[in-house]
């Protein structure tokens, strides 16, 4: 599935010459990329995203709109432009001005129907973390702390 | 919001540190970049005011290997303490799976830890979510300051649900009782993990998560 996801972005970066696409849930977990540029800090680019987007839809609520469906981050050189999909899916496009804000939002409006037919079903109103699993077998070794101390922190 | 991304075989939940304004959120979120290696974690986004003051979140995504063949992602998160901030405190807290109550332990600063804590039941409960169903750490910070609370006064203030969260004394500006803390949360949220897909897959032991095409 995921192959045939990046194929579906791979498509829309070349459409519309973007240097990045990512698709990612609201909460700014990466479902899959592509870019021409290797971004060092993906995961707060998606973060930043995701939060931006959903702090745009508590707005819209407040204003009395239903929701925003897209948002444009217009820069001198790079733009950003993110379209919401049903199941709190975002699909977030980098562009540079040698790409158009017209045109990607074109195709991206294709992308995303393209990318809502991969949506797993859930239950409604279930958290997407109850969706269901083949039957993992999950281990963790009960010593081992998962993050240690790499610098010595000495006291000020 | 726990999300398993098979093809990449990464596991991210999502942390998030929670308390009133100045207590020592985005301190703890500055030692634990500053300690833990680069390899396992990334870049520090700290959105805040002039003053420092956190505007909307910190965030600071961590990697570690403790679940074996899984990569697991954590996305550290803090919340502005501000009182004015409760509707983007809410949307922080959205599909939170673990929490880290960071606590002023100085008398001054009592009536504002319990009311933090009561906004963080009552923004749980918008979401249909409580703690009593979530993993939540107590981190009494602030240790070193010379007007604090007894230890066993504010567990006593903080800790009287049901089932008692574990407690971690702090001096996060130092680092102390910092990676304690995210330890022993990052456990508990991988745990309750890990029992909720046992008891899944017990229930449906013969489904295979097939994503739905059409």
């Amino acid at each position: 599935m995921n192959r045939e996801i990046e194929k579906i972005l791979a498509e829309l970066l070349e459409q519309v010459e973007a240097e990045g696409v990512f698709f990612c849930d609201r909460g700014g977990n990466i479902i899959a990329q592509r870019s021409v540029n290797k971004y060092e800090h993906t995961e707060n680019i998606a973060a930043l995203a995701a939060g931006s987007f959903f702090a745009t839809l508590e707005m819209a609520r407040l204003v009395g709109e239903p929701k925003f469906r897209s948002l444009l981050h217009q820069g001198e050189s790079s733009s950003i432009y993110m379209e919401g999909m049903k199941g709190d899916l975002l699909l977030v496009v980098i562009f540079s001005k040698d790409s158009n804000a017209g045109l990607v939002k074109l195709y991206a409006k294709n992308t995303c129907q393209q990318l809502q037919q991969y949506k797993v079903q859930l239950a409604p109103g279930e958290r997407p973390s109850s969706q269901i699993l083949p039957k993992l077998e999950l281990v963790i070794d009960e010593t081992a702390q998962p993050f240690t101390n790499s610098v010595k922190v000495e006291p000020t | 919001m726990s999300f398993i991304n098979f093809s990449r075989k990464e596991i991210s939940f999502k942390i998030v540190y929670y308390g009133p304004a100045l207590c020592g959120k985005t301190t703890n979120v500055e030692q634990i970049h500053k300690v833990i290696a680069k390899e396992h974690r990334g870049e520090l986004t700290m959105l805040s005011t002039q003053q420092d003051r956190t505007l909307y979140f910190d965030f600071l995504p961590l990697r570690s290997d403790i679940i074996k063949g899984f990569t697991s992602k954590f996305q550290i998160y803090t919340v502005p303490g501000q009182v004015i901030y409760n509707e983007t405190r809410k949307l922080v807290l959205r599909n939170v799976d673990g929490m880290v109550f960071v606590a002023d332990s100085q008398w001054s600063k009592m009536e504002e830890n319990a009311e933090s804590f009561a906004n963080l039941e009552s923004n749980l409960g918008d979401q249909n979510e409580s703690l009593d169903n979530l993993p939540y750490i107590l981190q009494l910070n602030k240790r070193d300051l010379p007007d604090v609370a007894p230890a066993h006064y504010m567990d006593f203030m903080l800790n009287r649900r049901s089932v008692r969260a574990a407690v971690f004394e702090a001096v996060a500006v130092q680092g102390i009782g910092v990676l304690e803390s995210l330890n022993l949360i990052a456990k508990m949220v991988i745990s309750s993990f890990i029992q909720k897909n046992k008891m899944q897959a017990a229930e449906m032991p013969n489904e295979v998560a097939v994503p739905q095409k059409g």
